[in-house]
């Protein structure tokens, strides 16, 4: 089923194509063109720049002139309006066309349509039109802004994202303060700069999944087509977050405590490494069944939900719960306790057993909404992690990979790269 | 599309069966014990039952709970189910887990609740597991007490998010007597009055099987599913029919508790502009109404809230032209076993000129008709979106879960569908003022603190 994932490559013009055939009642599309910036911070600001472009040219075109009539044109198509959106990561920024079709010659002919329609939306918006434009920018600023209002209204991400900003500059450079201040003074010129700056160097990737990826692929092929750059894509490298110190705390107006713990890395692992790491962070935190969730939550019944992550390119395991203020002290005692014991190998065997069988059931299907392995939707996202963003391995590998470790050589990696006296507590909240 | 069968059980539990093809299975077994629920009718005594707020959900969380094995690995046979207290306890979320299962969980709705599981390996078996925390609860007192702390900071987390206050105080604000007027979860206060004895009267009330229904979705077999739930259900000593608790009405009036709360808005330190959510609750009444009439009213809402405030509707489009802000104003509906709303939100300056602008707007278009191009559009919004939504096997689930809290029977999803493709824009209209009474109309204002 893993193997029925992975895509071939046959380039079209400076696009580099990867195609899966998918027996689904859905197909998928998904263009992006990627450039480098040379640092986190041109990246960032561009992209901000981008989004209030984005969001100018949401507000509508010459035949649609509102967003109202854009969205109705195309769900009269019977389509749903393609995702129009940048992503980011170090210096990179990725302007992503994703369009989502049904099967066969119904979903060829939704794909012409929906792309037709985005043609018109990218190449004539008011947005360009002088009779408009000084409105639609505005509208297009206040959005982006309220929406980066509502990111600091979001205690938990909030505190996440001031997590990034402190300890991973080189990835999240800017606060959201320092957006909001790009975004007010952002002039029409910088915008338009940075919306053409998107397209100048960047490579054009095309995913395609589905019955008739071929038929799907040509209205995307004329959009990749405005892209001058071509070349192979940097893989993702690894950050490390500097020396651990003191808890920080920082005040805000959550009324819950949000409790966030990293611990870092002695060293960068290799990929073997890694796989034993995932399981290592499924015993110590990574679900329902990790030691956190059964501890904090399940024994003394503290808090709703604790759960950890491996975060394999910043080289840190890190946990995050949200708690009364009243019960810092004891949240910060029980992950330690909880920490001391997984990093120093203190797990059953049979324990090790399950969450490796766990992981390796899990890689057949993707969250959010939940997608099995047989759907365009999980395979292009597969595809975008490897070809796109050039992170780790195919999941066949990982499969391998994740079969071949006993409890043994999972405790001499956790041993050997993890240490519960290298951790970092941050929170936010009330002081 | 193949629509899928029903069974029930001499037991009166209900199975449906939807087979599609996926690597996966997909099992949901529902009781329409929801956070609505506050009053039942006691199928032996037919006397009418009072419950505390927040009872159905206390009870999904601590449902899980399962006995220790003996020494030898095997389930016992235990003299109590309440014991004082007891070691070793297992769960049932584990136990899936720990057996292939790849996502396990339950969720509390207003009307129902749902536990399930996603699984490519042992699905009978692991439908076993299911059948046997669910039809068994198994609660020691101590560990049934301390479920207070975890569920208090679920409570604690939801009034950390300001829309989530700003839902529930639109909901307090709606519903007179309904079990609506309060959150599925209940309260701090609420939540520590649940004794014991009411959840062990309240699994024999509504966890019966002739109260259930069973779903099953993606690669699976009808017959085998059947067989393996009829020789469980014999194991367990529930086999034998004994009847469901009776529904009671609300006794919901029309009218609201309050039309806003404009002279003292919610006031909080995180969120920095006036946000509004307005909207109109109705009623349906599902112990006279015939099943085709409770989806005719359901499906009749999703395509009004749709054509009146969706995004690409034209009227959303005249409401954004004469004032609402473009970014945040939308709208939509939602629907549960005998009641529903439709309902809108955006950011505004305007507190008074929101109101008049919906209401009015709201008024004409409930005395002229929704245009047959608007109620077509709705429609085709709607059916792309389902057909999107039904790919993953977890949410094609959960619409028929939906659907089956609603009617009673899951498979009415696909005739609920049917009549989204085949209802009129008269027949919408026609029930456009039971949908959008003005008296049933109430707006609830959320501020920046300081302001």
């Amino acid at each position: 089923m893993l193997r029925e994932t992975e895509f071939s490559r046959q380039d079209s013009g400076n696009a580099a194509v990867y195609t899966n055939h998918a027996e689904s009642s859905s197909q998928a599309a998904q263009l992006s063109l990627v450039r480098s910036y040379g640092s986190a911070e041109e990246a960032v600001r561009a992209e901000l720049l981008v989004d209030i472009y984005l969001a100018g040219v949401r507000k509508g075109c010459a035949s649609f002139p509102t967003a109202d009539s854009l969205t109705r044109a195309f769900y009269m198509a019977r389509t749903q309006q393609p995702s129009v959106h940048t992503e980011r990561w170090r210096d990179m920024l990725e302007f992503v066309v994703k369009v989502h079709v049904p099967a066969g010659e119904r979903g060829v002919s939704a794909m012409g349509s929906a792309m037709d329609i985005v043609a018109e939306m990218m190449a004539q918006p008011l947005l360009r039109d002088a009779a408009h434009s000084e409105r639609i920018l505005e509208l297009a600023r206040e959005e982006v802004i309220r929406s980066l209002e509502d990111r600091i209204q979001h205690h938990p991400s909030y505190a996440y994202s001031l997590f990034d900003l402190r300890y991973f500059p080189q990835d999240s450079p800017l606060s959201v303060p320092g957006l909001l201040d790009l975004a007010r003074n952002a002039t029409f010129e910088d915008i338009i700069r940075a919306y053409e700056g998107v397209f100048a160097a960047s490579s054009p990737v095309l995913l395609l999944s589905g019955d008739s990826p071929e038929g799907i692929a040509s209205p995307v092929l004329g959009f990749a087509a405005q892209s001058a750059g071509q070349g192979t894509l940097p893989p993702l490298e690894v950050l490390e977050m500097g020396p651990v110190g003191k808890p920080v705390a920082e005040e805000g107006p959550s009324e819950q405590t949000q409790f966030l713990r990293a611990y870092t890395l002695a060293a960068v692992p290799g990929e073997r490494e890694r796989s034993a790491l995932r399981l290592v962070n499924r015993v110590f935190g990574g679900g329902w069944t990790g030691r956190l969730m059964q501890v904090v939550r399940e024994k003394h019944h503290l808090v709703y939900g604790i759960y950890s992550g491996y975060q394999e390119y910043r080289n840190m395991i890190r946990l995050g719960t949200e708690h009364d203020p009243r019960l810092l002290g004891r949240i910060t005692a029980l992950t330690q306790e909880i920490a001391e014991e997984v990093f120093s190998g203190k797990f059953q065997d049979e324990e090790f057993r399950k969450v490796q069988e766990q992981a390796i059931e899990e890689m057949l299907t993707a969250r959010g909404p939940l997608r099995s392995c047989d759907q365009p939707s999980f395979r292009i996202d597969e595809a975008h992690r490897l070809h796109v963003k050039r992170a780790g391995v195919g999941l066949a590998e990982q499969y391998e990979t994740l079969t071949s470790f006993d409890p043994a050589e999972a405790r001499h990696i956790a041993l050997h790269y993890l240490s519960p006296g290298r951790s970092q507590i941050f929170t936010y909240g009330r002081a | 599309m193949d629509e899928g069968e029903r069974l029930v059980l001499d037991s009166g539990l209900q199975i449906s069966v939807a087979k599609r093809r996926s690597p996966l299975s997909h099992f949901q077994l529902i009781t329409p014990f929801g956070g609505d629920v506050l009053r039942y009718r006691d199928a032996e005594s037919g006397e009418e039952v009072s419950l505390q707020p927040g009872s159905a959900h206390y009870f999904e969380h601590v449902l899980f709970i399962m006995p220790p094995l003996g020494r030898d690995g095997k389930p016992l046979r235990w003299r109590t189910n309440t014991p004082k207290r007891m070691s070793k306890l297992r769960d049932g979320l584990t136990e899936l887990k720990h057996h292939g299962a790849i996502e396990v969980n339950a969720y509390t709705a207003n009307d129902h609740t749902n536990y399930f599981f996603v699984t490519r390996q042992h699905p009978l078996e692991n439908l076993e597991t299911m059948l046997d925390f669910v039809f068994t609860p198994y609660l020691p007192q101590d560990r049934f007490r301390k479920e207070c702390g975890t569920i208090g900071d679920e409570i604690a987390r939801g009034e950390n998010d300001s829309m989530s206050e700003l839902f529930r105080l639109w909901d307090a604000q709606a519903h007179v007597k309904h079990g609506g007027r309060i959150p599925i979860i209940g309260t701090q206060e609420s939540i520590r009055r649940i004794t014991l004895d009411d959840v062990l009267s309240m699994h024999d009330t509504f966890y019966r099987p002739s109260n259930m229904m069973l779903i099953a979705t993606g690669d699976v077999d009808a017959k085998a599913v059947a067989d393996v739930v009829q020789r469980k259900l014999e194991a367990l000593g529930k086999a034998d029919y004994r009847p469901p608790p009776g529904e009671v009405s609300q006794e919901e009036p029309r009218g609201v508790v309050a039309a806003d709360n404009f002279d003292s808005p919610l006031a909080r330190a995180d969120v920095s502009r006036k946000k509004m959510l307005g909207g109109w609750k109705y009623l349906l009444e599902p112990l006279s109404m015939r099943p085709e009439e409770l989806i005719d009213l359901h499906v009749a809402a999703e395509i009004a809230a749709t054509a009146l405030y969706g995004m690409g509707s034209l009227n959303r489009e005249a409401l954004v032209r004469a004032g609402t802000d473009e970014r945040t104003f939308t709208g939509y509906n939602w629907d549960f076993r005998d009641r529903g709303c439709i309902q809108v939100q955006g950011d505004c300056d305007d507190a008074e000129g929101f109101r008049s602008l919906v209401a009015e707007n709201a008024a004409g278009l409930v005395a002229a008709g929704l245009p047959p191009g608007e109620v077509e559009y709705a429609r085709n919004k709607i059916l792309t979106d389902n057909e999107k939504n039904r790919e993953s096997l977890l949410s094609f689930g959960q619409m028929l879960a939906y659907a089956g809290a609603q009617t009673r029977n899951p498979l009415d999803y696909f005739s609920i569908l049917r009549r989204f493709k085949d209802i009129s824009h008269g027949e919408v209209n026609a029930l456009l003022p039971r949908l959008l009474d003005t008296a049933n109309m109430t707006f609830a204002l959320m501020v920046p603190e300081r302001a």
